[in-house]
């Protein structure tokens, strides 16, 4: 009853209001009761219906800014933290210990660390199913993050490095400090 | 569903006040109280309660296990692990101080010698997989993100690639 009232009054005005405008029907449908959310009645929002002729430039209107950590951004910054993480890496492990790359590694392999592990955050601790333990998690992550770079800054520093500090562990059972002992096999 | 649950057999003979059986917190209970079936309060308890533990998808498991989405799933584990055990070791190095804790090289090291010989191997063996993987897989990924490789037949050639060089540098970290 009140779908057929508005069908009645609403849509000789839309045609009348998109005709007026330039605005060419392919074909008018039926009447149908099943049909009465007409697309002609959302045909009518164009540039022109809206503007007429003065239909502004789009080159002139104000965009959105673009944030450069979202987006294809996120995308290619992670892409750029993990190429980059390639030659640190070699280095480490083919060349050995350097100050320099120490120092890199110990800032570079936390923040691709920080972005896989959003990937993960993302995808096991949606925002929407999970309010609190999603943000109480994001938040530990750029702590842990945070405290993680520190103590690689202060193994660069008052220790011996990256790079020696973890080949010391690996070694620890064929050398004390250097030192090749018994064990060693 | 709800008169289905009433009728298998979850009807039970107690009588529990409706405030006592909203705080034992059970759907069982406030089911159980036939006075109050079919409320349209309950009914929306019920509603809520269901929404909390809807099942999942059938997902991963459907699929046969294949060289192209197995590795992916091994590529985000291996480096949760090592990412993982590389944050907590290098936040509780930078947190030692504070305890009182003595994390330097040489302490950490002699500490480590003191270990059995095979529990120290497979922890080798674990790390050093894991990392390798990464890394080779990784290199992998950046290689499909230029769009090189992305056919069936490249990417199963790249796997078994990945998992020689991995199995190799796995040994050589581990025994050498």
């Amino acid at each position: 009853m009140v779908a057929s009232l508005v069908k009645l009054t609403t849509l000789p005005n839309a045609r009348r209001a998109a005709l007026a405008t330039g605005i060419r029907f392919a074909r008018q449908q039926p009447a149908s009761p099943l049909h009465t959310a007409r697309p002609l009645l959302f045909k009518a929002t164009t540039p022109k219906t809206l503007f007429g002729d003065n239909v502004p430039n789009p080159d002139a209107v104000p965009q959105q800014q673009v944030s450069r950590t979202k987006g294809t951004y996120h995308w290619m910054n992670e892409r750029a933290v993990s190429v980059l993480s390639v030659p640190l890496l070699a280095t480490a492990f083919i060349y050995g210990s350097h100050p320099i790359n120490d120092m890199l590694l110990g800032i570079v392999l936390p923040i691709h660390a920080y972005m896989g592990f959003q990937q993960v955050l993302l995808d096991y601790f949606e925002a929407r199913r999970w309010p609190v333990i999603s943000r109480v998690l994001k938040y530990a992550l750029v702590t842990i993050t945070g405290l993680s770079m520190f103590g690689a800054w202060r193994i660069n520093t008052t220790d011996v490095g990256l790079t020696n500090y973890f080949s010391r562990l690996w070694n620890a059972k064929k050398t004390q400090a250097g030192v090749y002992t018994a064990d060693d096999e | 569903m709800f008169s289905a649950v009433t009728r298998t057999g979850m009807l039970s003979t107690s009588r529990v006040p409706l405030n006592r059986a909203l705080a034992a917190g059970t759907a069982r209970a406030f089911i159980a109280t036939p006075q109050h079936r079919r409320t349209e309060e309950s009914q929306a308890i019920i509603a809520e309660r269901a929404k909390k533990n809807r099942p999942v998808s059938p997902h991963l498991s459907i699929y046969q296990p294949q060289m192209s989405w197995v590795l992916s799933g091994i590529h985000r584990n291996t480096g949760v692990l090592v990412a993982g055990a590389a944050y907590l070791y290098t936040a509780a190095y930078g947190l030692a101080p504070v305890f009182g804790v003595d994390l330097s090289s040489l302490a950490a090291a002699s500490t480590l010698a003191a270990v059995p010989g095979p529990v120290l191997i497979a922890v080798k063996a674990l790390v050093s997989g894991s990392l390798s993987f990464h890394c080779f897989n990784g290199l992998r990924h950046l290689i499909w993100d230029t769009g090189r490789g992305l056919s069936n037949k490249g990417v199963f050639r790249s796997g078994y690639v990945v998992l020689t060089a991995t199995a190799l540098a796995t040994g050589y970290l581990t025994f050498f």
